[in-house]
């Protein structure tokens, strides 16, 4: 099936979200969509899958000019999307995923389990999926729902996939099963486009590479074309890939943590007496793969999630047993590393969410009243110093593209006063130009004498960052080692091989 | 009758009712020009109790003379007042007031508007001449029923219970006793009668006159426990819960109907010894005539429902026959003569 | 499947609730207007259809098309104009002033249904399906009806305190809730539907007693005695009108509540925990207290309309007084898009329909044609985005997504 977007014209609003864009999909290719956060790649993706109608332009399937009214259309002409939060029922297992909205049924009307078992089998053997259609999908980890996603799109004869920001929430090795398994589909003459922010995958899987820029499209590199390369295309300058900073300086010890034990949830021990300090001037970074205990123990100093036993130290006052409110008032800045659960309220305003945590007194609150003055002042200023890209203060945070919204909460985390910040994954979903604008304000930080604990489970980020790195495994500090540590032994100190 | 189907049948015949009037094809009946407006008590014209009586009597009356009708339901306490004075406002000749919720803001009404002409069913005038009163004599009916009862019933033991302790209500229960006990003096076979005692002033109430109380179902079952195997519960429409309780005990009880004939209704066939009829209907539709066709002179002067006049009664049925049935009317003129006292 | 596993999935469950609770308070003006209109018309079918006289003109269509029309039509302008007549003026009046009469009456209905719906929409605000404004008032009624009977004190201090003492009962209610949500996680639904009763029962209960509110010289039926003059809410346009002080209550309850939603820092985090509990709590505040204050402000108002009620009637009250308010007030609410403006404008035409309710009525108008017309702009309100959440797949919140994980990663552990 050949695809072809012709002359897409988006708006909300005064703001044009796609601007003329054109683009076709041959068979079996695997065609990159590159830009900027905030440059329209979702919404024209949000256009081919009938998601929302465009203002001019076409849509042609085999130079067929066709209209979809609503993903159903876009599902029936055989196009799949995978949406970057899943569409499936954790009680349901896989293959009741797979056939839902589209049951094979038995002569005498039932649900025939066993051809949607079959289905499921034959999809995940031909393309290696490795998936059991009997597991619930609550039992499987990110990238295996992710690839179930993939196989209800298939069983339903997908000839075109979309994977908008597929990888920002997998592992290294997540990301590279999904990589093998978009190759296999390609070869099959599945047509896929792909986005991402992170330049390696361009590279690895394209080709066909498109950038957009504000709308528009500005180029088609070649898919040999290099990191840095892309990255100005992206831009529109150009871009330093790798932060440079000077040795750290540091000071007193501001943050103290002994023997710190977490439970989850379901009582599950989740931090394991972990020991560790961190100086002002410094960035401390904390590695591993997702599901360590590193969420927990973010939580925990936070005041968010009780403490089981051990204690917590801020410029020597405890705060082993303080809530929320006490924690951010002694000093500490939290970026959670879920923006839209834990740092943003979509439904409000930039200028609201900028102001959060801060209706408890001045400068945003004037007594029992929001100072809306102070409020609309200081939004005007970071949405500057922070580059948001917004029509205005008084947007819905949920109207930003994804990116926007993460420079929403390192705006307002880092536009108060702090002694502490705790960053869990800063940059997830960012483009390469905010991640080095991001990159850069947490070296300022550190610069001006704060204590950084940085949260990643992308080592890029934690060698460009750290001073010093802590490895979780299993809830336990693996080891912690200097930034000159190579990635090999990060690698082997994550599977849990002690330094 | 369903509710759709009754309003729709009120509104045929308001509406073919105007239609006389203005097109002035038919000749017209005796109370042409008279408009009779009725105020229901919280709760709908077809509430299978007051309301709908006190609208019966008014349908009657404008079925028969052709008066002009117009009517307004209240939802709540709330409403009285501004229904009456929609009432005022659309000029009617007189108007009724169902139950003893509405005597304030009647009497107030009648106050404020002394020209116009009042009627409160169930209640009380605080001294206005334009307000007439209408009450009834239950104690006299019951008196009627109790005998009956104790007549019919094999075990000789008779069950009654209340909505709540206030006076309209145990007037029956009174009357319901002292009845069962005139048939134990007269035959000297003893007769318990449950759930009151008018010298204590002790007995069943069941709280409320919510319809079908639960706790009115509770009561009954203890008295059906106990060998009562004719009960009349005095709290309007109890009478589903009390039919479950008497299944569920797989006893063959018999009901008492009060305020309308209760065994017209299909699912109360054969299980209603007989009811004791308030009957508002009738009521009505003579204060209407005296008004629109005879055109008396409008009193305050209240009105009572006794046997006498028959604005108390009990419903024939099949069980009220041969020497029960000749007892009884004996019973009853006895009353009417003063030569028995429902009350002893 | 273990506790913690089912609180999780109630709480997911919530999310959903609430989520559905944002939608429809989301509902643009636009088409809020709609609803209301289309209630109304599809309401004029039901008084066409369902009278006779419109029935019967059309069996005879084919020989009297004009007739037929024409009686839908004078159907139709008959009832609706009724409502006009008892809910905003009558022109058949003598003067302006008579004339205005059922304006101030539609005020008067609408001010206890505008103090209840403020209630219910803060709640509403705070992601809270609050039904409990029903009980509140019982509670409320039952305050000032042993203020204002009981006690005897100077004139207007007496109707302070009377109005004080209803919006303390009722927000005693309102903080059980609060706390029970808090505390035990139980839902706000089942416990407001379970304190009505509760309230209800309890009010007349005391209604009863004539040692506590019943009347001292009736006939035993639950009712109070007329409350003292004193404490009494007076006409505020004299004694043609019935127009009483309950209005400039509900006046500064509006004002009140725009000002706690729109400017205070209350308000700010009252719907940001509507909007995403999870990211007020990483944002310092205490989740559940939030909801118990919530309430608890909620209940103050609902305490207002009790009092509106209690201390306005003629001739002592019984329970029925609530009148439907507390039900009333959740759709006014929502009609209101829980919005300060919003519930004015829904109460106002709400109170107009229950002031033009008797005047329908006389027209030959039955009266459940009004709850047609308020039934159905609820449901054109409410039901799309409840029929959208049935419909539409549950989207697994991140919390799932890493639960999932950190199951796996437990396992490993252990
Ligand atoms: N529903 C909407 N209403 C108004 N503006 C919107 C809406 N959806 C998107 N936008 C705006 O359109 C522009 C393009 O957004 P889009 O989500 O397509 O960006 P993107 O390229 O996918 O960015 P990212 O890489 O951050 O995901 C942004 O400025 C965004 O704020
Ligand atoms: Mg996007």
């Amino acid at each position: 099936m050949k695809l072809e977007l012709r002359n897409i014209t988006k708006r909300f609003g005064t703001l044009t979200a796609n601007d003329n864009i054109s683009l076709t999909l041959e068979p079996g290719e695997i065609h990159s969509l590159l830009g900027e956060n905030g440059a329209g790649k979702s919404t024209l993706m949000n256009v081919l899958y009938g998601l929302l109608q465009p203002d001019e332009g076409q849509i042609l399937i085999d130079d067929k000019p066709v209209k979809f009214n609503g993903p159903g259309d876009a599902m029936a002409a055989g196009i799949g999307m995978v949406h970057q939060h899943f569409m499936l029922i954790p009680v349901f297992t896989v293959a009741e995923n797979v056939v839902l909205g589209n049951e094979p049924t038995s002569k005498l009307g039932g649900l025939d389990l066993e051809k949607a078992r079959a289905l499921v089998k034959e999809i995940s053997d031909r393309f290696g999926f490795e998936i059991d259609p009997d597991a619930k999908i609550q039992d499987l980890p990110v990238g295996a729902q992710q690839r179930v996603e993939i196989i209800k799109s298939l069983a339903r004869n997908a000839k075109a996939l979309v994977l908008d920001e597929p990888t920002a929430v997998l592992t290294p090795q997540e990301t590279d099963e999904l990589m093998d398994i978009m190759r296999g589909l390609a070869k099959s003459g599945t047509s896929i486009i792909f986005i991402t922010h992170k330049l390696r995958e361009v590279q690895q899987v394209s080709d066909r590479i498109t950038v957009i820029r504000q709308g528009k499209v500005v180029a088609s590199p070649s898919p040999k074309s290099s990191a840095s390369e892309l990255a100005s295309l992206m831009v529109g300058r150009e871009v330093d890939l790798n932060v440079t900073r000077k040795p750290a300086k540091v000071g007193a010890e501001t943050l103290v943590i002994r023997d710190l034990t977490v439970l989850d949830d379901r009582q599950h021990q989740m931090v394991d007496g972990v020991s560790f300090t961190v100086r002002d001037g410094e960035v401390f970074a904390i590695a591993g793969v997702q599901g360590n205990g590193q969420t927990e123990l973010a939580e925990a100093i936070l005041g968010l999630r009780k403490i089981h036993s051990g204690s917590i130290q801020v410029a020597g006052r405890d705060l082993t047993k303080s809530t929320v409110r006490e924690v951010l008032e002694a000093g500490l800045g939290y970026i959670p590393e879920d923006r839209k659960k834990d740092g943003l309220v979509g439904d409000f305003t930039i200028a609201e969410n900028l102001m959060l945590d801060g209706s408890f007194g001045p400068p945003f609150a004037n007594g029992f009243q929001i100072d809306f003055a102070n409020r609309d002042r200081i939004a005007d200023e970071l949405i500057a110093e922070f580059d948001i890209r917004t029509p205005s203060a008084t947007t819905l945070v949920k109207q930003l593209s994804g990116g926007n919204q993460q420079k929403v909460v390192v705006a307002r985390e880092l536009g108060r006063e702090l002694k502490v910040l705790v960053a869990s994954q800063p940059t997830r979903g960012v483009d390469v130009g905010s991640v080095e604008f991001i990159h850069e304000q947490i070296i300022a930080a550190r610069d001006s004498g704060k204590s950084v604990i940085i949260i990643s489970t992308e080592l890029d980020e934690v060698l460009a960052l750290a001073d010093r790195i802590a490895v979780m495994y299993r809830g336990k500090i693996v080891g912690i080692v200097d930034a000159k540590t190579t990635r090999e032994k990060l690698g082997k100190m994550m599977a849990g091989i002690a330094a | 009758m369903n509710n759709v189907s009754r309003k729709a049948l009120a509104s045929v015949a308001m509406a073919a009712a105007s239609l006389l009037v203005l097109s002035g094809c038919a000749s017209p009946k005796a109370g042409a020009g008279f408009i009779e407006c009725g105020v229901s008590d919280e709760g709908s014209w077809t509430d299978k109790s007051f309301n709908e009586s006190v609208m019966d009597g008014l349908m009657k009356a404008k079925d028969e003379f052709g008066v002009e009708l117009k009517s307004a339901e209240s939802n709540s306490s709330e409403d009285f007042a501004p229904n009456l004075d929609s009432m005022v406002a659309a000029k009617c000749d007189v108007i009724f007031a169902v139950g003893f919720n509405l005597v304030d803001a009647t009497n107030a009404s009648a106050e404020a508007n002394p020209d116009k002409n009042y009627v409160i069913i169930d209640g009380w005038s605080n001294g206005a001449t334009n307000l007439k009163p209408v009450g009834y004599n239950m104690a006299e009916s019951s008196y009627l029923a109790g005998y009956a009862a104790a007549s019919y019933s094999t075990t000789k033991v008779v069950g009654v219970y209340g909505g709540l302790q206030i006076g309209a209500v145990t007037a029956f229960m009174d009357g319901f006793y002292y009845g069962a006990k005139a048939y134990e003096a007269e035959t000297g076979t003893p007769v318990t009668v449950m759930g009151w005692n008018p010298t204590t002033m002790t007995g069943d109430f069941i709280g409320g006159f919510a319809p079908n109380d639960p706790a009115g179902k509770t009561i009954a079952a203890g008295q059906i426990a106990a060998g009562a195997d004719v009960l009349l519960p005095v709290g309007g429409d109890q009478f589903g819960a009390l039919s479950e309780a008497i299944s569920e005990a797989g006893v063959d009880a018999k009901m008492i109907g009060v305020d309308k004939n209760w065994s017209l209704l299909d699912e109360y066939k054969g299980k209603m010894l007989t009811s004791i009829e308030k009957r508002m209907t009738q009521a009505v539709y003579d204060i209407v005539k005296a008004a629109a066709v005879d055109k008396t002179a409008f009193s305050g002067e209240a009105y009572t429902g006794t046997l006498e006049n028959d604005g108390t009664g009990l419903s024939e049925t099949e069980f009220i026959t041969g020497d029960l049935k000749t007892k009884l009317d004996e019973l009853k003129a006895g009353i009417i003569d003063g030569s028995i006292d429902p009350l002893s | 499947m273990s506790a913690k596993k089912v609180t999780e999935a109630t709480a997911i469950q919530e999310d959903k609730a609430s989520q559905v609770l944002r939608e429809i308070m989301a509902g643009d003006p636009v088409r809020i207007a709609l609803s209301v209109l289309l209630g109304f018309i599809i309401g004029a079918i039901f008084m066409v259809v369902f009278n006779q006289d419109v029935v019967s003109s059309w069996s005879q269509f084919g020989s009297d098309p004009n007739y037929a029309l024409s009686t839908v039509w004078w159907t139709i302008q008959d009832g609706y104009g009724a409502l006009f007549t008892g809910s905003i003026y009558n022109i058949d009046s003598a003067s302006f002033f008579e004339g205005i009469r059922p304006l101030t009456e539609t005020l008067r209905f609408a001010a206890p249904l505008i103090m209840a719906g403020l209630g219910v929409a803060l709640t509403f605000r705070v992601g809270l399906f609050n039904i409990g404004a029903t009980g509140q008032i019982m509670m409320g009624l039952a305050g000032a009806t042993f203020v204002s009977t009981r006690l005897h004190m100077p004139i207007i201090l007496h109707m302070l305190v009377a109005v004080l003492a209803a919006v303390i009962c009722a927000m005693i209610w309102g903080v059980i809730v609060g706390i029970l949500k808090a505390r035990t996680g139980a839902h706000e639904v089942i416990v407001t539907i379970m304190l009505n009763y509760v309230a209800t029962s309890f009010f007349t209960y005391l209604l009863r007693e004539p040692n506590l509110l019943l009347e001292a010289n009736g006939g035993g039926t639950p009712k109070s005695d007329n409350p003292d003059d004193s404490a009494k809410l007076g006409a505020l346009l004299g004694p043609e009108f019935n127009l009483h002080y309950g209005v400039i209550f509900a006046v500064l309850a509006v004002f009140a509540y725009w000002w706690l939603m729109e400017r205070s820092t209350f308000g700010f985090r009252f719907k940001m925990v509507g909007h995403n509990a999870s990211a007020a709590r990483a944002a310092g505040i205490k989740v559940e207290n939030t909801f118990i204050w919530a309430l608890a402000i909620s209940a103050a108002f609902a305490g207002l309309a009790a009092a509106n009620q209690g201390l306005s009637v003629d001739g002592g009250l019984t329970a029925s007084i609530e009148a439907g308010i507390g039900f009333d007030a959740i759709t006014v609410a929502l009609l209101g898009g829980s919005r300060a403006g919003g519930v004015v404008m829904a109460g106002l035409l709400f109170g107009a329909f229950k002031a033009g309710s008797s005047t329908m009525q006389v027209a030959g108008v039955s009266p459940e044609v009004l709850g047609v017309v308020k039934a159905l702009i609820v449901l054109f309100i409410a039901a799309p985005p409840i029929i959208k959440a049935f419909y539409r797949l549950p989207k697994p919140s991140i919390k799932i997504v890493e639960s999932a994980q950190k199951a796996k990663a437990a396992k490993v552990v252990k």
